[in-house]
């Protein structure tokens, strides 16, 4: 009964874009009449290569990387909001995501709208919903704020908003890119108090951070991505260590 | 006869791994997320209704007024043979908005909900999904308004008229379908709306709405045929008249499953990149 909650396989990930973009039809056509049927120069940039590993129920994994190394694409392979180029990636059961700032929210309706908005695209319905809302508005500590349309909101509303929604919701898998430093550092530590409550109740954690002392103190596994690659996977006092060497 | 049993129910078990491992492309009417599209139509029907009957009256404006243009230009200056004209171009107008309005508003919706789709998972389909629905539901509760037009122009509407749900669903797959494969081609071209906006035009005097069907020159009959809306304009002005013809139903709903087909398959093979695109 020990499947692997979240199982990548020799997962790359490659983005396209086209540098001078013909974003029209009109160049398009232009283009291939005077003879060149070209689609624009195709730059292509790899952001991830080959990386495998599986994530098993109840572990508290920290993945730690430089700015740009491929973090926060893994995350959204994750979810399923990219597709990866080759390998596969096999998810059992909902997710929590919490990747950006504000993720999952339409900045015209009521921080109060968009806890339903929110939990309805994470696969929660009404009931569920009204059920977890009094502790998640009680976590935000946001008050009459919440009334308040999103595009209104500071960062620091916007992530309190954001983790009491993730958390709150009984997904198995709990998904958090690097959005926590924004809020106060009394915020912080209720985070990190909430996550280590969740992942005594046996969820998944999967926690994106650039601080080591959380990783060393909170997580049981460390994963280190460095220029597309897992460098590093296993004990969170060895990796935090080497992510700490690899950076300065 | 035992041999069946076990036929029937290995087939049944591939069914369901079929649907398991597509669960993407045959979601198409996102059942999987009845929660937020319940969430996303009751909102854009606030929006469009405000909750005041004022409200209702206001998104009927458009197509009345549009009627009363039409009956006026082509009734009243240019005497066009047509009986119970009232009748006749309120429902062709009416039915018509609803599917150019779910087209042009479906094609932009992926790149205006770029926010959502690129930060969090959400089947893509979902967005032209919910904009259909919520214009099916506004020509729904339209419909009375046609009845009301019947009597006024001193038609009793009859049978034929339990019938107009079934055009509009018709028309709601055809809408649902080409609204999705316009919103995918949109993210790699953005002039299309220049180039939808003359399109629909000349698709709009492709369709017999303003005119009859029998008034199509016999040469020209061939458009009629490769109108995916021709023939359901044919059976809506057949159901005006009190008339019923089976094959405009049957065309329309081959019609609709077509191009809602069509769509699923560009949902399994060229919507992946679309994401990274926007």
């Amino acid at each position: 009964m020990n499947q692997p909650v979240v199982s990548l396989q020799n997962v790359s990930k490659v983005f396209q874009y086209w540098s001078d973009q013909p974003s029209s039809l009109k160049t398009v056509l232009v283009d291939t009449v005077r003879g060149r049927f070209n689609l624009g120069g195709r730059c292509s940039l790899p952001v991830l290569e080959d990386v495998s590993f599986d994530i098993r129920p109840g572990e508290f994994v920290g993945i730690m990387g430089r700015n740009g190394c491929g973090k926060s694409t893994i995350l959204k392979i994750i979810c399923g909001i990219y597709t990866p180029t080759t390998g596969s990636v096999k998810v059992k059961g909902p997710i929590a995501p919490l990747l950006e700032l504000g993720a999952g929210f339409h900045s015209d309706l009521s921080g109060y709208e968009n806890i339903f908005l929110n939990a309805a695209i994470l696969g929660f319905g009404r009931k569920a919903t009204a059920e977890a809302l009094p502790k998640i508005l009680d976590f935000s500590e946001l008050g009459d704020r919440i009334h308040m349309p999103t595009k209104n909101y500071s960062s620091g509303m916007l992530v309190r908003l954001g983790f009491s929604i993730a958390t709150h919701l009984a997904a198995p898998v709990l998904l958090v890119d690097e959005v926590l430093a924004v809020g106060d550092i009394g915020f912080q530590k209720k985070c990190l108090k909430k996550i280590e409550e969740l992942h005594r109740e046996g969820r998944t954690i999967v926690l994106v951070t650039h601080s080591p002392e959380n990783v060393r103190g909170h997580c049981n596994r460390c994963i280190v991505i460095s220029d597309r690659k897992k460098i590093f996977d296993g004990d969170p006092v060895e990796g935090a260590n080497l992510y700490v060497s690899n950076v300065s | 006869m035992s041999l069946f049993r076990p036929f029937f129910s290995d087939l049944f078990a591939r069914l369901k791994t079929f649907v398991q491992t597509h669960e993407r492309e045959v979601d198409f009417f996102c059942l999987g997320k009845k929660y937020l599209v319940f969430n996303l139509v009751s909102r854009n029907l606030k929006v469009k209704y405000r909750r005041s009957i004022f409200g209702v009256l206001w998104t009927l404006l458009a197509p009345v007024g549009t009627a009363i243009v039409y009956y006026f230009v082509f009734k009243v200056i240019l005497a066009v043979r047509i009986a119970q004209y009232p009748l006749f171009i309120m429902t062709g107008v009416m039915f018509w908005t609803f599917f150019a309005q779910t087209v042009m508003e479906s094609m932009e919706s992926l790149v205006g909900n770029w926010g959502l789709i690129s930060k969090v998972p959400i089947p893509l389909q979902i967005f032209p999904y919910t904009g259909a629905l919520t214009n099916l539901v506004n020509l729904l509760i339209s419909l009375p308004v046609l009845v009301g037009v019947a009597f006024a122009s001193g038609v009793v509407p009859g049978w034929s008229f339990l019938l107009l749900p079934y055009y509009a669903f018709c028309l709601f797959l055809m809408a649902y379908g080409f609204g999705f494969i316009m919103a995918v081609a949109f993210v790699y071209f953005r002039d299309l709306r220049h180039l939808m906006g003359i399109i629909i035009q000349i698709w709009f005097y492709s369709t017999p709405i303003v005119y009859a069907e029998d008034m199509i020159p016999e040469k020209y009959r061939w458009i009629l045929t490769l109108n995916p809306l021709g023939k359901t304009f044919q059976g809506l002005h057949g159901i005006v008249s009190g008339t019923v013809n089976v094959a405009d139903l049957g065309w329309s709903l081959s019609w609709g499953v077509a191009i809602l087909l069509a769509a699923m398959l560009l949902n399994r093979s060229l919507v992946k990149g679309v994401v990274e695109r926007i």
